[in-house]
């Protein structure tokens, strides 16, 4: 009787201990998030694109990141720097990165708290899209916006009716946050 | 009522204790007649009341009394003390004995001594010899006390102590005095010996409990000074002392701080970088335990025959004896001191060895208890941080030192433990000097009789020369067997050695230094580039090579050396290959109708270490047979192609000058670089710009910068100003002074041109990706200092970051040097646009 129950107590700890280890995390792991952030942090350090930069903010959290995109030129965003704060779910690719301005910025796609109104970040978001991409997708939203949708309608009314009242605008809005 | 009751008791008890209550000696009164009574003490009034009923009772009370009254006088009149002191050696001059005096003196004391059975009925009788003892002691405190600290404070410790002893002289003479007269008094001589014994015994005390913190420095140094000069075998020191008390325990724990600090400055003047081994002593192999060696030997016979005897003496002169144990005993300390001494010396004596043997030899004789070995480590480890790894010390004097560090504690310790444990700080901080590598290297490949003094004072022959010693190599044979049985020199393992100890064969000088320059792969790879280095250079014997590769394939394993074997025979192979295709070569004529000779080693890319292909426009005839020359290879081994690394290699050229002619082997890029300047048999000197040249050749910049610089050194062609070179054709064309650029020193280092490509070209890419990284940090995280920059970087950049601080700093210095970055406050920064 004895023997029995040692025996069952011996090997009881091995084996469900591994099998739940696996079952508890559906999808991929933060391993493979991390992994897949190094990859597209050396792909933007190795073939870095004009006029947009991605960074982690701290080395403990891959999963924050900083980036800068610089304004496009013939827009009303000519020599403005932005920042965003990109930040990303343990699932990702297979779901979108949560990015924010965090320069103020008047935009019509923007509201005042930084948000952003970007298809393919909300449901048109595929695992194919990578940080650059959207950076991309970004830097030619701020040339192009989408008027149809604006979060900020008088942005959008001034983009389409009055331009030299829409640049004051921008430029009043505009600050650079000094950094730490 | 109370009060008074208590108060009464309190004094009896106080009495009790302290004796303090001591008569004075009886005032002297105007002479009487003999045997007639003088003014007793009057009875007193109650007593006269209370006694009347036995008158006679009362009358042989007065009478006793009056007797020993008179008797008191008499005797204490004539001990009595001086009261006052005018010179040291003398408490006023001794009463003068007069015969007719004693007789009256002798029955006076006689019945002091022993009132019970003399004056009976005396009610109030004293102890004479306690009354004696109290007024020394008084005296002594008044008077001698005063003097002494006087004397101790005079002027040289001789004086001091010699004053000392005198006053204790004379007041020791004073007191006898009185001592002997009251002894006279007793019957029996046994008493009389029994009272002196018990007088001296308290003045001695006294005496000893007022050492002077003065006449004990004088004391101590005026032993410590006859004792180490051994003069003191008259003895007047302790006798003399011992007369007048101080001898005492203060003076024997004197004695013996002075006896002990006398060893010890012994040991540490006679031994004290002395290591030599007198009597030529040839160190056996088997290490006997009994066995001793120069200096241990030296120092058991000065213990046993001079400082044991003089213990001895000092101890027979105190009446104390000195046990046979004790000197063994001396020994064991004295040896110990001599161990300690040695321990601090270990790092003198690994600078010297082999010179200092004898130290080495003294510390294996000794160091032999776990605590001591643990002592030996811990002191030396300490010696080393401080005295060694430091950044004052070239890498090459650490690895010197290092070798000296193997073979001498190899002979303290052919277990290998203490070095073991010592060891590793130093690997640790070889680790950090990038050259050790090369520099062992180097000296393993050095051949020793080549090289001038001078030079050889500049690498580490002594691998070279350990390397061709055939007991080195012989020896390693044996490594292997577990157990060889025929080893009669066998020992145990020693007891602190580690878990895995494994008991090596023998010094092992190479391959202690080689597994402490960091892990195998790095060696390998130093090794590789400089095999590659040398296999590469025209020297044409490569014996020595062979034989360190042999040496590392044995310690290494072969498939870890496969790399440096197939170098080996790629040169060995193309040897004989470039026999056979110069041989086909169409014999070429240069303008001027020299015949070319062209000849090549053909490498196989994969085994060698990467070298970066520097092309540029080979003149043409060179071109031509290089043509001609892989052509031929190709016929011979089946479709593999050639692939020409231009810049190495070297090139003999002949320049004809208008004066003079130069014959000389340089570069084949500085060969190319100055056929850029052949122009036929044009007059006028050529003149060419770098760019032109640069342009001309499309070679690369520094290569072109390293040969222009090497031609201005061979006075072959000028600078004018704005990078433009001219043909010196005439060597008085150069007016003294005239450029400052043709002072170079000649000769270069042979290896930076190759060394500084090969690892430009890594090393560039990887400046390219580790700047991105600077960048998208600051630029997206804004400005951080050097040491968040790094962690950011060792964190985020795959495979990590194989940058030192230093070395980004020195990145970072040149990015900011070169405006791409700014530096405010101790962070950098991207500048604003």
């Amino acid at each position: 009787m004895n023997v029995m129950a040692e025996e069952n107590a011996n090997a009881a700890p091995a084996v469900p201990a591994s099998k739940q280890g696996n079952n508890t995390r559906p999808g991929p792991d933060s391993q493979s998030v991390t992994k897949r952030l190094q990859t597209e942090l050396m792909q933007l350090m190795m073939s870095p694109a004009p006029g947009v930069s991605a960074f982690p903010t701290s080395d403990d959290n891959m999963l924050s990141w900083t980036a800068t995109i610089e304004g496009p030129e013939d827009t009303p965003y000519t020599g403005l720097t932005m920042k965003l704060g990109f930040e990303f779910p343990s699932n990702y690719p297979y779901a979108p990165p949560t990015v924010l301005f965090k320069t103020p910025i008047y935009h019509p796609n923007v509201d005042f708290s930084g948000r952003i109104c970007l298809d393919i970040l909300k449901d048109k978001w595929t695992a194919a899209y990578n940080t650059q991409t959207v950076l991309l997708s970004l830097q030619s939203l701020l040339g192009e916006p989408n008027n149809s949708s604006p979060l900020n309608g008088e942005a959008a009314e001034l983009w389409d009716n009055n331009p030299v009242e829409f640049q004051r605008k921008v430029t009043a809005r505009h600050k650079d946050i000094e950094d730490e | 009522m109370a009060v008074s009751k208590f108060r009464a008791r309190k004094h009896k008890v106080l009495h009790s204790v302290f004796d303090a209550e001591i008569s004075q000696p009886t005032p002297l009164l105007p002479s009487t007649e003999p045997g007639e009574p003088f003014g007793g003490p009057p009875p007193p009034p109650s007593a006269l009341a209370t006694d009347a009923a036995a008158p006679r009772l009362h009358e042989g009370l007065m009478s006793d009394q009056v007797q020993w009254d008179r008797a008191w006088h008499v005797v204490t009149s004539r001990i009595q003390l001086p009261s006052s002191v005018a010179i040291e050696d003398s408490f006023g001059t001794l009463a003068p004995e007069s015969q007719e005096h004693d007789d009256v003196f002798n029955s006076a004391v006689a019945l002091l001594v022993d009132p019970r059975s003399t004056v009976p009925l005396a009610p109030h009788t004293e102890d004479i010899l306690s009354w004696h003892t109290h007024q020394v002691r008084q005296h002594f405190v008044n008077h001698v006390l005063p003097l002494l600290s006087a004397c101790s404070s005079q002027g040289s410790h001789d004086q001091a102590l010699l004053a000392s002893i005198r006053t204790l002289e004379a007041a020791h003479r004073q007191y006898l005095y009185g001592l002997s007269l009251i002894v006279r008094g007793y019957a029996s001589e046994s008493c009389a010996h029994h009272a002196m014994l018990r007088f001296r015994r308290d003045l001695h005390a006294i005496i000893g409990s007022s050492w002077t913190s003065g006449l004990q420095n004088a004391l101590r140094q005026v032993l410590s000074r006859l004792i180490v000069s051994i003069v003191c075998v008259d003895g007047a020191g302790p006798g003399s002392l011992q007369n007048v008390g101080l001898a005492g325990e203060k003076f024997q724990a004197l004695l013996a701080e002075i006896m002990d600090s006398c060893m010890q400055s012994h040991i540490y003047k006679t031994y004290h970088g002395v290591w030599s081994e007198p009597r030529g002593e040839v160190l056996t192999a088997v290490p006997a335990a009994a066995m001793l060696t120069g200096c241990m030997a030296d120092l058991r016979e000065w213990i046993e025959n001079r400082y044991g005897q003089l213990a001895v003496l000092v101890f027979n002169r105190l009446g104390l004896q000195v046990a046979y144990g004790d000197v063994e005993c001396w020994k064991e300390i004295g040896i110990g001191r001599l161990v300690s001494l040695r321990i601090q010396e270990l790092f003198d004596i690994v600078l010297r060895w082999p010179h200092s043997k004898g130290g080495a030899n003294d510390l294996r004789a000794a160091v032999t208890t776990p605590e001591r070995r643990l002592q030996l480590t811990d002191v030396f480890s300490a010696t080393l941080q401080k005295r060694l790894l430091n950044p004052g010390r070239s890498t090459l004097s650490i690895l010197q030192t290092y070798i000296s560090m193997i073979r001498t504690f190899h002979a303290l310790d052919p277990s290998k433990v203490l070095l073991d444990r010592v060891v590793q700080a130093l690997q640790l901080y070889l680790c950090q000097r990038d050259d050790a590598i090369r520099i062992v290297v180097t000296g393993l490949l050095s051949n020793p009789k080549d090289l001038s003094e001078e030079e050889s004072e500049k690498r580490l022959v002594e691998l070279a020369t350990i390397l061709n010693d055939p007991a080195q190599q012989q020896r390693r044979q044996i490594e292997g067997d577990d157990a060889d049985w025929n080893d009669m020199s066998w020992i145990p393992d020693p007891v602190d050695a580690g878990v895995n100890y494994k008991r090596p064969k023998n010094e092992d000088v190479i391959g202690t230094l080689i597994s402490a320059l960091g892990s195998q792969e790095i060696f390998i790879k130093e090794f590789q580039a400089i095999i590659a280095e040398r296999l590469l250079s025209n020297q044409t014997s490569y014996q020595q090579e062979l034989r360190v590769l042999g040496l590392l394939k044995r310690r290494f394993g072969e498939p870890a050396l496969q790399n440096c074997d197939v170098m080996m025979k790629d040169v060995q192979d193309s040897r004989r290959l470039d026999a056979i295709l110069a041989q086909r070569l169409e014999p070429t004529l240069d303008a001027d109708g020299h015949s070319l000779g062209f000849h090549s080693k053909i490498l196989s890319r994969l085994f060698w270490p990467s070298m970066p292909k520097e092309s540029f426009a080979v003149p043409k005839p060179v071109a031509a047979l290089q043509e001609q020359y892989a052509a031929g290879f190709e016929r011979v081994k089946n479709a593999r192609k050639l692939n020409w690394l231009d810049h190495l290699g070297l090139a003999t050229v002949h320049l004809e000058l208008e004066d003079r002619t130069i014959d000389m082997e340089c570069r084949t890029f500085e060969a190319a670089v100055i056929f850029a300047f052949d122009q036929g048999s044009e007059p006028a000197p050529v003149q060419k710009t770098f760019d032109e040249i640069w342009l001309q050749l499309t070679i690369d910049e520094d290569l072109l910068d390293a040969a222009l610089t090497f031609w201005q050194a061979q006075k072959v062609l000028k600078d004018i100003g704005d990078r433009t070179y001219i043909v010196m054709e005439r060597l008085d064309d150069e007016s003294p002074g005239d450029d400052p650029d043709t002072t170079f020193d000649g000769s270069r280092q042979p290896t930076s041109a190759h060394k500084a490509k090969g690892v430009s070209a890594q090393e560039q890419q990887r400046q390219a990706v580790y700047w991105q990284f600077v960048v998208g940090m600051l630029t997206n995280g804004g400005p951080k200092p050097l040491a968040g920059i790094l962690t950011m970087m060792k964190m985020l950049i795959p495979g990590g970051c194989t940058w030192s601080s230093e070395e980004l700093q020195q990145f970072m210095n040149e990015k900011v040097s070169e405006g791409n970055i700014e530096l405010v406050g101790g962070k950098y920064r991207i500048p604003k646009k």
